[in-house]
């Protein structure tokens, strides 16, 4: 008998061991997938939040959640193709897939300098525009559309109660209007009718809240 | 000859320079330099590009079918069953055994 509880207390152990045995695991197959996967020119961190109007950039930044890393083509699928697509996800939802690990707040160092195109598309276009936005970012097909030092930083799907909004993200605003990416996009999307298409810097957003650098007014 | 001189005067490939400060830099496969892509024509030659039948090429692959275990979960996004399931199927059971049990009973114990 006490040696069958001495296995039970093993067994329970055992199963309480069981998280640091999956992060090992979890390790494993990362580092597999990190090795014979094929490697994208940067990493990419998927992020989602929830939107509510009006919020500070303190409570967005709460409501950010990382959702992982990718290194690899494999490793974008696997997020890409186990989360719910944006024909699916709830309003106010939006997914980002950001370079490195940037994060997707006005504010911070890596995007106070830049901005984004918006493009409001019918929401039976969004699943398709979400995809093959994320395909040319990944690929890095939009690097020939950018302007000297620019390049596309993210890209953002926001599930509205109309039109869905599509973002582009870039470092640099100040070479925006160098950019022939809403060409790119149209060619690559030749099909879909977007609404409404503008660019806008992140420190003319009335509610950006860092710092407005002098040469911006 | 005037062939061969026009083959000899042909255009000089653009290299650059990379310097690597860590052997951590260095690229995983043999076909990409360091520094550089894995397609020698990519102009400016400094991106790894993927073209999109290539990426979607790369959807079917084992790998993907499941999420990386260590994905963030959020429930209702990307655990969308899993927090919800539990709940309704402790509940459902419950209320229909209620229903059935005293049918059941009875039966048992005729076979006894």
């Amino acid at each position: 008998m006490a040696a069958s509880n001495v296995d039970s207390v093993k067994a329970f152990s055992g199963e309480k061991n069981d998280s640091p045995k999956l992060a090992k695991k979890a390790l494993h197959e990362l580092y597999s997938i990190e090795e014979s996967g094929v490697p994208l020119n940067t990493p990419w961190t998927f992020w989602l939040d929830k939107t509510i109007r009006g919020t500070t950039a303190a409570e967005y930044e709460a409501s950010l959640r990382k959702l992982y890393t990718v290194n690899t083509v494999e490793g974008f699928w696997s997020v890409y193709n186990n989360i719910p697509n944006p024909g699916i996800i709830s309003t106010r939802y939006s997914y980002h897939l950001m370079r490195h690990q940037i994060r997707p707040i006005w504010e911070d160092e890596d995007n106070s300098a830049g901005g984004n195109w918006r493009l409001k598309c019918h929401k039976f276009d969004t699943v398709d525009v979400w995809k093959e936005l994320l395909l040319a970012a990944i690929g890095e097909q939009f690097s020939n559309c950018m302007g000297d030092g620019d390049e596309v930083t993210g890209i953002s799907v926001s599930l509205r109660d109309r039109d869905d909004i599509l973002q582009i993200w870039n470092s640099r605003a100040d070479l925006a209007e160098q950019s022939t990416i809403i060409n790119k996009v149209k060619s690559l999307l030749p099909n879909v009718t977007f609404t409404a298409v503008f660019y806008k810097a992140f420190v003319q957003h009335d509610a950006f809240e860092g710092k407005k650098p002098h040469q911006h007014r | 000859m005037s062939a061969r001189d026009t083959i000899a005067l042909g255009r000089e490939i653009p290299t650059r320079k990379v310097i690597l400060h860590d052997v951590a830099h260095m690229p995983s496969d043999y076909s990409s330099t360091p520094g550089g892509t894995i397609f020698s024509t990519t102009p400016g030659g400094t991106r790894i590009v993927y073209d999109r039948a290539f990426l979607l090429q790369c959807r079917n692959s084992p790998l993907t079918k499941s999420p990386p275990l260590n994905m963030a979960k959020i429930p209702g996004v990307t655990t969308p069953a899993e927090p919800e399931k539990p709940k309704s199927n402790g509940k459902k059971p419950a209320a229909q055994k209620t229903g059935e049990n005293p049918g059941d009973e009875p039966q048992f114990e005729m076979d006894i």
